[in-house]
């Protein structure tokens, strides 16, 4: 916090008391709200892919263990690594791809972008949930 | 009426058909201006045919644009039924709420991602716009939809 607070006030000094300052410091404020609350968004995603990767494949298996035991081996479908992987890493890859392309972009595209890839990141999230729950019947 | 005079009627309504008509007209349009490119001649101009002036669009990419706003347009429907359809897997309070606007958010996702491009793409720069469209078309496809899933 006290390197951000010697930037601003490094940028303060350069800008003098015209009111580029005070432009300056409220698109630095923006965009710092903007990243904390599509950070919180990108991590609660992250955690919700992060439960799933952890819970899901021992419900599958458990079922599987049951099929086998009863002798329906053609029940038994591979585990969705691949897609539970997807959702886990997309709300990263989307909010920091987001921040990437935004870079020396004007603040409110770069508010736009990041609105856009939390979008994605819940869409592909909601996608793989749908697909899991009810290609294994969970 | 002189039946001499038929004939250069006829004659003036040929040559007015192969006019373009007066550019004083208020429906005349000036098209893109070729001529601002110093003392090149138009042959000389065969690999720059294609560009236009900033922020005008080819047809192609006109008509591109159209279809992939079709596509977007189809899948937030989608998503809006699939949202409206799905149940909350026994979450409450903070969870649920999150859960919900991350519903939420998958139905604005295909407008924002259609928004989001066009407003950082350069209308000069077709491919670039048409690849992160394609990239949105794929990766936004509705499979809540499809699959009709409950979380």
């Amino acid at each position: 916090m006290s390197d951000l607070a010697s930037a601003e006030s490094t940028s303060g000094d350069e800008a003098g008391e015209n009111g580029i300052m005070s432009d300056r410091s409220s698109t630095f404020v923006g965009w710092i709200t903007a990243l904390a609350v599509f950070g919180l968004l990108a991590a609660y995603f992250t955690w919700i892919g992060l439960q799933n990767v952890i819970t899901v494949p021992p419900l599958i298996s458990k079922n599987y263990s049951f099929y086998r035991a009863n002798g329906l081996d053609g029940l038994v479908k591979p585990l969705p690594w691949v897609q539970l992987i997807v959702a886990l890493v997309a709300p990263a890859v989307a909010y920091l791809g987001a921040v990437l392309i935004g870079r020396r972009r004007s603040l409110g595209r770069r508010i736009v972008l990041l609105l856009a890839a939390a979008c994605a990141a819940s869409a592909i999230s909601a996608s793989v949930s749908a697909y899991v729950t009810s290609t294994y019947q969970l | 009426m002189s039946p001499e005079k038929n004939p250069v009627d006829h004659e003036l309504d040929d040559d007015e058909a192969l006019s373009w008509g007066e550019s004083a007209d208020s429906s005349y349009v000036e098209g893109p201006a070729r001529g601002h490119r110093g003392d090149e001649t138009a042959d000389d101009a065969d690999g720059d045919e294609d560009e236009l002036p900033e922020g005008v669009l080819s047809s192609g990419m006109l008509v591109a644009h159209g279809v992939f706003a079709a596509i977007l347009l189809l899948y937030t429907v989608a998503w809006l039924l699939a949202v409206t359809r799905a149940t909350a897997p026994g979450l409450a309070g903070a969870s649920l709420t999150l859960w919900h606007l991350g519903q939420w958010l998958a139905v604005f996702a295909p407008a924002l991602w259609f928004a989001a491009t066009l407003s950082l793409t350069p209308a000069s720069s077709a491919r670039r716009r048409v690849v992160w469209l394609l990239v949105g078309v794929i990766v936004l496809i509705p499979w809540q939809f499809v699959y009709g899933g409950t979380s």
